[in-house]
């Protein structure tokens, strides 16, 4: 799972992505409106999803990673801090600062008074506009209203891929998307699909 | 027919009807929120009394043999309503059929330039 802040940012680093050997490469897609979504990948959502589409897959999602993420992708030496996170937070120490002190008072602005993460935020949180995910069904061929979905390739520069239709799972509880998702992922389709990049790929 | 069992009838009536009106505005409401637990149990308690009641009035005689938590149970007419509407739960088998993603799609890329 590697969080970005859009499909720019993806495309101009596709080439530090594909030596990471990733056989599958996918974005999921969602907008703040497709509950719960962006309820689930602001919580336990980016950590299992991780997990789940493993060392061969890598999914995109537009979201602002947390401290805590990046955090472990550094200690992890994730596939993320390599690719994009090393880039962006070169001083570990700045993150480590973040991270512990997020909610210290520093600002005080027009009588409100702002933490460490308010005032850092416009570089970690603005990541997650619907435009990006516009943009990005757009590149792929997709309608406008074919989100939540993840679109799965195997190659930024491929002429196809595959579209997975995620609507169903929109308001369903955050519980059960989990199980949902976790099903797909340890299930046969996923699978087919890794294969199939593999083949591809030989 | 005796005042307990009009009694029983009327009431059983009523709050089916009721529970029919809350089913309707479940089933056609906007709001996209699961409806809780909760209140599944008291809708379903609350219907199992109901058709009870309705029993109450109808011809036959169930009688139902068999054991629930480890206790066994023998129950006839309107207990043996109420025992079957609130043990067969039908909102716990529709929940645990979760929406799964569907299958995948192969889709065309176009070039990159197009946009």
């Amino acid at each position: 799972m590697l969080p970005v802040p859009g499909i720019e940012n993806v495309e101009c680093a596709w080439v530090n992505i594909k030596s990471q050997g990733f056989t599958l490469h996918g974005f999921l897609t969602f907008l703040q409106s497709d509950h719960y979504f962006p309820e689930y990948l602001e919580g336990e959502g980016l950590g299992d999803l991780d997990i789940w589409s493993g060392h061969e897959c890598a999914i995109f999602v537009v979201q602002s990673p947390s401290t805590a993420w990046i955090e472990y992708a550094e200690t992890s030496d994730h596939p993320w801090w390599k690719i994009f996170g090393s880039h962006l937070y070169e001083d570990s120490h700045f993150v480590k600062l973040i991270s512990d002190h997020s909610n210290a008072q520093v600002l005080a602005i027009n009588g409100s008074i702002l933490t460490f993460r308010d005032v850092f935020a416009p570089r970690l949180n603005q990541f997650q506009h619907n435009d990006e995910i516009a943009k990005i069904l757009r590149r792929f061929g997709l309608k406008p209203t074919d989100h939540p979905s993840l679109i799965l390739f195997k190659d930024f520069n491929d002429r196809s891929g595959w579209y997975i239709d995620l609507k169903d799972l929109v308001a369903i509880r955050e519980q059960d998307l989990r199980a949902s998702l976790q099903k797909w992922f340890s299930g046969p389709e996923f699978e087919r699909l890794l294969k199939e990049a593999s083949r591809a790929s030989s | 027919m005796t005042a307990k069992t009009i009694a029983s009838f009327v009431t059983g009536v009523v709050f089916l009807a009721l529970l029919l009106g809350v089913g309707c505005f479940m089933a056609f409401r906007t709001d996209a929120r699961p409806v809780p637990d909760q209140a599944m149990f008291i809708f379903r308690a609350i219907l199992a009394l109901a058709a009870a009641g309705f029993a109450t009035v109808l011809l036959g005689f169930l009688e139902i043999n068999g054991s629930v938590l480890g206790w066994q149970l023998r129950a006839a007419g309107s207990l043996a309503v109420f025992l079957l509407v609130y043990l067969i739960n039908p909102p716990v088998l529709i929940k645990n059929q979760i929406p799964v993603p569907k299958k995948a799609r192969k889709i065309r890329i176009p070039p990159v330039n197009s946009n």
